[in-house]
């Protein structure tokens, strides 16, 4: 069989990609193939310098400009999609007045100084203007060195107050706009094979067990934000990728009285638009994780499939008694979170099985009446920082107000998320006061033996298990 | 490279030839190619038959290599050339003494088996592509002997420090002098101990370089460069080659801040290896490998002591300052500059140590000396201001000096006291409270959280050097300015144009600028926030000299000549230097800071919530481009207090930090409202435009302002930077 070409649009034009390693970033093929307007700065999705949009669909299934780290998407990811870097804002020989609304606000305001990191933020800038919410969020993954931000900022409200006065997202005929409203939604099937590797992207949940079931070495590609590091500096090799991008079954989400279940390879950004209002704790939680450009990839199977012990979202569906349905050949099963890790990085899933999806219950625990929840997270930087410590909790009220149900939940203490079980149960029966809570906390302190490392001490961390739940209680009798 | 003033869409467009621009908040020349991506940094130019070079770097931080194996790496697919200290590419010492040549580290790479610290460069591997290179770099096998070393700067061996380039720090006044230890009138005394962490420059754009040689005897170097003729100078001695034989160009620089002024050890090994290989080479430093081979600031320890009268009346200073160097060159961090200019007493005493760590070798950073310095010294003026019990803001008008101590010459237009009461009149600080822990806020909701207010002075010295510059009229009726000095994102594009725009009577679309060729004019460099102070007034003296050389009065009527003779262009070239003015006068930018913090206990958690910083810069050319300068310096200042460090493992001696994740400087959520105004005359004194510099004041004090205001909100003093969460807790 001749290999199928790798083909993506890239500013308007059609690309046929043939012998290249599905697993090369994006940004390093724009970079080899001169088109140095997008840049690196770190390589690792930290600095967005290599941002650029791609099209994918907002909550409602719509297309949308979305900006990524050209840095972590391997080539094989892109396949089928289509991608605007900086290059396609401006066509040669237009006139000054001619640069895109963005650009042209970045220029009157002084928004860069070295420039390095401009073309990143004008890609922010750029897929937030179409989706006419141009603010401080957008630009949350963009780190400049040089400016301090303000006139980026000012930028940013020159080109809100535009389209405000306008009455309209965008211009009429804004190129990008129409683009935008003839764009295809859905990923077609991949079966791409370089010399050296293969890059599967099945749009059927049994093609994929199948295909599972076959290659049981075969690394499961979900946004990869944590695999793309590895694909970014070449750290170790991919011969065989599956794609979880378009598969139905995983990326749906969906809504009953009783709960909502979440497809395992929906983005992070989506979750955060379609379910807000939900869950106060996954609200919060979403909103400290990461930056805009890798929540528009990151997924929350992703998140707990790297088992990682200072991993943000399973402390939070801890506290929310969630479940995740897990499916191979041999069958489905439905496990509880709290069975899921099983040491340092170490899950039960077995070869050739995946996660497809994450219930979260709706309902307060029997004989509860009110419920509180919310999550923390506590960084060295505002955004765009991993955890110290991160803590969910839930506590379940009944009728006079007493501890009916608790779920203290932490990331960063121990060698996997964990619930802090014996002051759980300490509480139940207990008034939800502060005296309880100050008389919980020496209990809390002692729980869990953290390590220290460069981003805290373990007595610190200690401290902060305890504190944290002293900050939900004032925080949520307030 | 060039900028053109037509492709600029600012509001200038219409500007008329009658209204100076200088002075204007004009809009960056180079703002459009910067926005589209159409400037172009180093590593970006595109030869053909270019190849690429990793650089394999040592995990062991002290220690020699036993045997290297390279036949894996020799091997792997792609792989043009290994390099080691066995078969390194020739490369001369070069004198290094800053007037015919200057590295930033003295050892030469691959000059021998020593290792000296945790990713020092040890090979090199050359591929056709980017990815193989770095693939065989994993392959080659280096064997280490490897010794204990050094990382841990609260436990080095510290000497007294040799002097900064020349200048020699230690000072002693008064008792200090005279050897006699009575020293009458204290009343009041502090004394206290401040450390500040390793901090990188960080800039967004990595270290990188093409060498592309002509035959074996003439070079093309793209690189980011803050010093282009020196660096030209540097490479022809590195490479054994006549000056004119080397031409760098660096149109464009993703940041440097200190780190960009000369060649790093892969650079070097760049030029070098491209000879040898006959084919464009290019080398890029991956994030990680900035931590060793592209520079920081040192650690610091700093014991303050000051003593004053019940009035506030200092009596005498002593500050003792510590800083760390790598083995193979000497690089102080000259803390102690700033005490003798900020505040007058009668005794002062100043003395800075130097210790040896297995770390690569530090350099200049962002106000090298004052950003620390500040940090110490305005920490130190708030605990005497507390335990006398007066104003902070009255305690620096009352203590400043008008001369500087140490050189014992007076300032030049000195505004200091301005930027103290406008600052606290913005601010409105009069309605501070008195003390720790009451103080409330109206912009401040959430009653679980504590509330500081803090201020610190700023200073810088005003340097200035020689420069060139060309200027050359055209028929078309544009002016083209050409200098090899640069705009490393200062706005240097900008203010030349404005420059030449005033002098010439043009407007600034008429005004074309290349910068960053060291085929042009030497323009000095981009680094003690010079290059302003420095090339402006040989810009506007070369606008002179060319409509002298066309006999002209205005540029119109030089244009107009140009039509009517079918000449080419007029041209000029003119030279600007400090002169007796350095013997009669010191010269220092001056600043104060003034800031809301929020403190929440229970979490550690610290918030600045407001800023408000009065500069005194002299002349202000283009208060855009110069607020900007500004903000950017006061981020870099609270990375600095909250978050900016790197860290060794104490037994390996290798970088636990290493990248953008774990070396965190200020994101977009971190930063407040930051309101910067200037006050003053310019200062003509110091050169003709009356133009101080302000690249780096803006950073220093900073860090104390902030931790004054720490102690405010909840009588906490941090005595040690970063303010970790930790530390608030
Ligand atoms: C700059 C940056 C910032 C970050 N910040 C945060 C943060 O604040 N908080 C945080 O928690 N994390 C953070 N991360 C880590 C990462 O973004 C998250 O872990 C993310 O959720 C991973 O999802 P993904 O879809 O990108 O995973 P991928 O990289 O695609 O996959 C991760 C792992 O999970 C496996 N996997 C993926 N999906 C499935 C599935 N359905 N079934 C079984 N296995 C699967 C993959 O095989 C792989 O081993 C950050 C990463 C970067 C680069
Ligand atoms: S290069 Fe820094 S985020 Fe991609
Ligand atoms: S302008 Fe230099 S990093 Fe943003």
């Amino acid at each position: 069989m001749p290999p199928t070409p790798l083909t993506f649009t890239l500013n308007g034009q059609t690309l046929y990609l043939q012998d290249v390693s599905p697993s090369m970033t994006l940004l390093r093929y724009l970079q080899q193939s001169d088109r140095t307007g997008t840049k690196e700065g770190c390589g690792d999705g930290d600095c967005g310098a290599c941002t650029v949009a791609i099209l994918g669909q907002d909550a409602n299934g719509n297309p949308q400009y979305q900006a990524m780290n050209s840095c972590l998407i391997p080539l094989g990811a892109i396949a089928g999609r289509h991608i605007v870097t900086v290059e396609g804002l401006t066509v040669e020989g237009l006139a000054e007045s001619e640069l895109h609304p963005v650009q042209a606000a970045m220029v009157a305001t002084g928004g860069s100084q070295c420039g390095y990191c401009t073309p990143g933020f004008i890609m922010s800038l750029f897929a937030a203007y179409y989706e006419g919410k141009v603010d401080d969020l957008s630009v949350e993954g963009n780190l400049c060195r040089c400016t301090g931000y303000l006139p980026i900022r000012r930028a940013a409200q020159a080109v809100m107050q535009e389209q405000a006065a306008r009455g309209s997202i965008a211009a009429p005929g804004d190129r990008f706009a129409t683009a935008l409203s003839q764009a295809p939604v859905s990923l077609p099937p991949l079966d791409y094979r370089s010399v050296t590797q293969q890059f599967y992207r099945p749009t059927h949940l049994q093609i994929l067990l199948e295909l599972l079931q076959q290659h049981p070495q075969a690394t499961l590609l979900a946004g990869g934000t944590d695999l793309g590091l590895d694909m970014s500096h070449d750290r170790r090799s991919f011969p065989l990728l599956i794609s979880l991008e378009a598969i139905p079954e995983l990326q749906a989400i969906e809504q009953t009285d009783t709960q909502v279940e979440i497809g395992a390879a929906v983005p992070l950004s989506r979750i955060e638009t379609q379910l807000h209002g939900l869950f106060p704790a996954l609200d919060e939680m979403l909103h400290w994780f990461a930056a805009r450009q890798v929540r528009n990839r990151a997924t929350l199977g992703g998140n707990i499939g790297t088992a990682s012990p200072i991993g943000d979202l399973p402390p939070v569906l801890l506290a929310l008694d969630a479940t995740l349905q897990l499916a191979s050949l041999q069958g489905t099963r439905r496990v509880a979170i709290a069975d899921f890790f099983t040491g340092y990085r170490q899950t039960i899933l077995q070869p050739g099985e995946v996660i497809v999806s994450i219930q979260i219950p709706q309902t307060l625990f029997p004989g509860a009446v009110r419920r509180i929840s919310n999550s923390y997270k506590v960084g060295k930087r505002g955004t765009d920082d991993i955890s110290i410590v991160a803590a969910a909790f839930t506590i379940d009220l009944d009728e006079g107000d007493r501890i009916h149900h608790a779920r203290l939940a932490y990331g960063g203490v121990a060698a996997t998320p964990i619930r802090a079980i014996a002051v759980e149960n300490w509480l139940l029966g207990k008034p939800w006061s502060l005296d309880t809570v100050q008389q919980a906390k020496p209990l809390l302190q002692e729980v869990f033996t953290p390590l220290t490392d460069l981003r805290g001490s373990a007595a610190y961390r200690k401290r902060l298990v305890a504190n944290l739940f002293e900050k939900f209680f004032v925080e949520e009798s307030s | 490279m060039e900028v053109n003033m037509s492709q600029n869409i600012s509001q200038n467009s219409n500007q008329n030839a009658t209204t100076s621009v200088v002075g204007t908040a004009a809009s960056r020349k180079d703002g459009r190619a910067k926005v589209t991506g159409t400037a172009t940094y180093a590593a970006e130019h595109q030869l053909s038959g270019l190849v690429h070079g990793y650089v394999v770097t040592s995990p062991i931080a002290k220690g020699r290599i036993r045997s290297i194996n390279t036949t894996a790496a020799a091997q792997a697919p792609g792989v043009i050339a290994v390099y080691t200290h066995q078969n390194s590419p020739q490369i001369f010492k070069p004198a290094n003494n800053w007037m015919n040549s200057k590295i930033y580290e003295a050892r030469l790479p691959l000059s021998d088996d020593q290792i000296h610290y945790a990713g020092q460069v040890v090979g090199m591997v050359v591929a056709d592509t980017l990815e193989r290179a770095r693939h065989a770099a994993h392959l080659v096998q280096v064997d280490y002997e490897p010794q204990a070393p050094q990382v841990n700067a609260r436990t080095a061996n510290y000497q007294p420090s040799p002097p900064w380039f020349g200048e020699d720090f230690t000072f002693n006044s008064g008792s200090f002098s005279t050897g006699s230890a009575e020293v009458t009138g204290i009343e009041a005394q502090i004394e206290a101990t401040y450390t500040t962490e390793m901090e990188l420059h960080a800039p967004m754009e990595p270290h990188a370089t093409i060498a592309h040689w002509q035959g074996k005897d003439a070079v093309t170097i793209y690189e980011p460069s803050q010093y282009v003729l020196l660096t030209q100078k540097t490479y022809a001695e590195l490479l054994g080659l006549a000056v004119e034989r080397v031409r760098i160009l660096s149109p464009y620089i993703g940041g440097g801040f200190g780190s960009k002024a000369f060649p790093w050890p892969p650079s070097i090994l760049c030029a070098a290896a491209a000879r040898d290989l006959g084919r464009p080479l290019k080398v890029v430093n991956s994030r990680r490998q900035m931590t060793a081979n592209a520079g920081h600031r040192s650690e610091t320890e700093q014991t303050l002591k000051l003593s004053a009268t019940a009035a506030g009346k200092l009596v005498l200073i002593e500050h003792l300052a510590k800083s760390c160097t790598s083995p193979v060159d000497v690089f102080p961090e000259p803390c102690t500059i700033v005490t003798p200019v900020m505040y007058a007493a009668p005794n002062i005493r100043l003395e800075q140590q130097l210790a040896v760590m297995n770390v690569g070798t530090p350099t200049f950073m962002r106000a090298p000396g004052e950003a620390p310095g500040m940090w110490a010294l305005e920490s130190a003026m708030d605990e005497l201001a507390w335990t006398l019990k007066i104003d902070p803001v009255q305690l620096r008008i009352m203590n400043q000096t008008q001369s500087h101590q140490r050189k014992n010459l007076p300032f030049s237009a000195k505004q200091f006291t301005e930027c103290l009461e406008q600052g606290a009149e913005r601010f409105g600080w009069q309605g501070r409270s008195p003390e720790p822990r009451s103080q409330v806020s109206p912009s401040q909701t959430q009653d679980d959280l504590l509330v500081g207010w803090g201020m610190a002075a700023a200073t810088f010295p005003g340097y200035r050097g020689a420069t060139s510059a060309k200027v050359r009229l055209l028929p078309d009726g544009t002016a083209h300015v050409l200098s090899s000095g640069n705009d490393m994102g200062t706005g240097a594009y900008t203010v030349v144009g404005m420059t030449a725009a005033d002098a010439l009577g043009l407007p600034l679309n008429q005004i074309r600028v290349e910068l960053g060729d060291s085929l042009l004019p030497d323009g000095g460099i981009a680094g003690g926030s010079q290059m302003t102070a420095s090339l402006t007034p040989s810009v506007a003296l070369a606008c002179q000299e060319v409509l002298k050389a066309a006999e002209a009065t205005t540029a119109a009527a030089a244009f107009e000549k140009l039509r009517q003779t079918g000449r080419a262009a007029f041209e000029a070239t003119a030279s600007t230097a400090p002169g007796e003015e350095t013997k009669q006068f010191a010269f220092n930018s001056w600043g104060a800071h003034f800031c809301e913090v929020t403190v929440d206990e229970l979490l550690g958690r610290l918030r600045i919530t407001r800023w408000v910083s009065v500069m005194n810069i002299g002349r202000v050319l283009n208060p855009k481009t110069a607020a900007s300068q500004v903000r950017g310096g006061i981020i870099m200042g609270m990375g600095q207090a909250l978050m900016e460090e790197c860290h060794f493992d104490p037994n390996t001696g290798f970088p636990v930090v290493y990248d953008l994740a774990t070396y965190h400087f200020p994101a977009h959520a971190d930063i407040p409202r930051i309101e910067v105004a200037f006050v003053g005359e310019p200062d003509l004194n110091f050169n003709p435009m009356g133009v101080r510099g302000v690249g780096e004041i803006g950073i220093t004090g900073v860090a104390a302002a902030i931790a004054n205001a720490v102690y405010h909100a909840t009588g906490k003093r941090i005595r040690s930077l970063p303010i970790l969460p930790e530390k608030l807790l």
